[in-house]
């Protein structure tokens, strides 16, 4: 005898079966399909660059980035200098992703005739579950190659020579907003007074805002901590924005610092925002995919 | 009776999953955009489908972060600024093919699918022609179409117009296997 209950069994069945259509070859596909994998978070930055400084963006393999970068004199230096137009540093950079991991770079900068080397190092990539930061490391070295002040003295090689170690901790919190912290010791071997210490130890802070998809604010603060550098030197701060058409990024910003390296602008930057010591400046990037690695 | 009836049932339900029902999760779907400035074409080869040849009924999903460019930064904003893959992660086709599909021998012949697209959250009826064969036992599909961008909410900015096309071509390709239920 069929109770209701079986009546209900066997009808539920049917329209079970008879809902194999579309949205059950759905399940079926979802179930066949491979577990996805921790994915990763991308494009935490749209550059390499903070502003002055690294963020924790690599090129990625077989891409080469041209970057030339200006920074004007200070905007207190009156019409006559046309606000500080009139008086252009730059530097002028090549980084280059030998694998997605690891960036080599060179540049040459007209500040101080420096040269500069540098090693980026991806340590750690931001998951959307489960790993929260990214990290990575960057290591350059500055060579200056200014005539010696006083030829008379003995100079060695090493003296025109400083170095900078940073470690980067990125987080992107949402599509438009992230975060980074900057750990960074500048070693120079050569100071001017006793006072100044060849170590210098700062903190870095900054982040980035997206306005819209090609447009983001960003900022950036180097804390120096106190009693190793001459009192003379402010810490760095720069507020800008990141401006980006396919394969350019336009980085235009504010900054009281002048140098385009980690030792001049972390640890000698002169510029005071309240007295107008601000320099316009923008740093122009353009990739070239220059090797196209195969395919895994 | 009522073990009969279930067993009808059940065999019914198997009969379903296992001889009717084809997939794969290892399709190829490219697309290719062509503008004035440049010519763009990425691949996936990980394009999800399942089809019903009794019915003809078919799926098929591809996640957009498995696309490849020939560039990374193309790529990323593909991703980033115009997919947008972390809020709409799959591009999904539902439709029915409107012919009766030959699974008894070797064929191949034209057929019409319609269903439904959704790209970047919206979905679109959309109604395709493509290429129907089946094989050595098993089914394949074959075709290709054309997505308007501002269909699907895609926006290009002005600054790139002249490098992204507004309709890109997308060509599919699935060769089906048996389905199996996993454990």
């Amino acid at each position: 005898m069929l109770t209701i209950k079986k009546l209900f069994f066997i009808g539920f069945t049917f329209i079970t079966l008879h809902a194999t259509a579309q949205d059950d070859l759905m399940k079926m596909l979802n179930e066949s399909g491979e577990k996805e994998k921790k994915e990763e978070v991308t494009a935490t930055f749209k550059s390499t660059r903070l502003i002055n400084g690294h963020s924790v963006e690599n090129n990625k393999q077989g891409v080469l980035q041209l970057m030339i970068l200006h920074r004007f004199g200070q905007i207190n230096s009156g019409g006559y200098e046309f606000f500080g137009l009139d008086n252009a540093t730059m530097r002028l950079g090549f980084d280059y992703g030998v694998t997605d991991w690891l960036n080599v770079g060179i540049g040459r900068s007209t500040f101080e005739k420096m040269y500069d080397g540098l090693l980026k190092v991806k340590l750690l990539k931001q998951r959307k579950s489960g790993t929260p930061v990214t990290l990575t490391a960057v290591a350059s070295m500055q060579l200056n190659s200014l005539k010696f002040t006083d030829p008379q003295r003995k100079n060695y090689f090493s003296s025109r020579l400083t170095y900078s170690y940073q470690l980067l901790a990125a987080s992107k919190l949402s599509n438009a907003f992230s975060v980074q912290l900057m750990p960074t010791l500048i070693h120079r071997n050569l100071v001017p007074t006793a006072n100044e210490k060849n170590d210098v130890f700062a903190l870095g802070g900054g982040g980035r805002i997206k306005i819209s998809k090609s447009i983001a604010f960003t900022a950036e603060y180097y804390y120096v901590f106190p009693d190793q550098i001459s009192s003379t030197y402010k810490n760095s701060l720069a507020v800008g924005f990141d401006i980006e058409t396919g394969g350019h990024v336009f980085q235009i910003h504010f900054t009281n610092s002048r140098s385009m390296v980690e030792k001049g602008f972390i640890a000698e930057t002169t510029g005071d925002w309240l007295d107008g010591g601000i320099h316009f400046g923008f740093n122009l990037n353009r990739v070239f995919t220059v090797y196209y690695p195969k395919e895994q | 009776m009522k073990k009969f009836i279930l067993c009808v049932l059940m065999t019914g339900m198997y009969y379903t999953q296992a001889q009717n029902v084809f997939t794969t999760n290892a399709g190829t779907i490219s697309f290719f955009s062509e503008a004035p400035l440049e010519n763009i074409d990425a691949t996936s080869k990980k394009g999800h489908c399942i089809l019903n040849v009794t019915t003809g009924d078919i799926v098929s999903l591809v996640a957009i972060r498995s696309f490849k460019f020939e560039k990374a930064l193309m790529e990323e904003h593909f991703n980033e600024k115009y997919l947008e893959s972390d809020k709409y992660k799959d591009a999904v086709y539902k439709g029915k093919i409107q012919e009766p599909l030959i699974t008894d021998r070797d064929t191949s012949y034209q057929v019409t699918i319609n269903g439904n697209i959704t790209i970047h959250g919206i979905e679109k009826p959309a109604n395709y022609k493509a290429n129907y064969s089946f094989k050595g036992g098993v089914p394949a599909i074959e075709g290709s179409f054309n997505v308007a961008l501002k269909d699907h909410n895609v926006e290009i900015p002005k600054l790139v117009i002249q490098n992204i096309a507004e309709v890109v071509k997308v060509t599919c390709k699935f060769e089906l296997a048996p389905y199996q239920k996993k454990d």
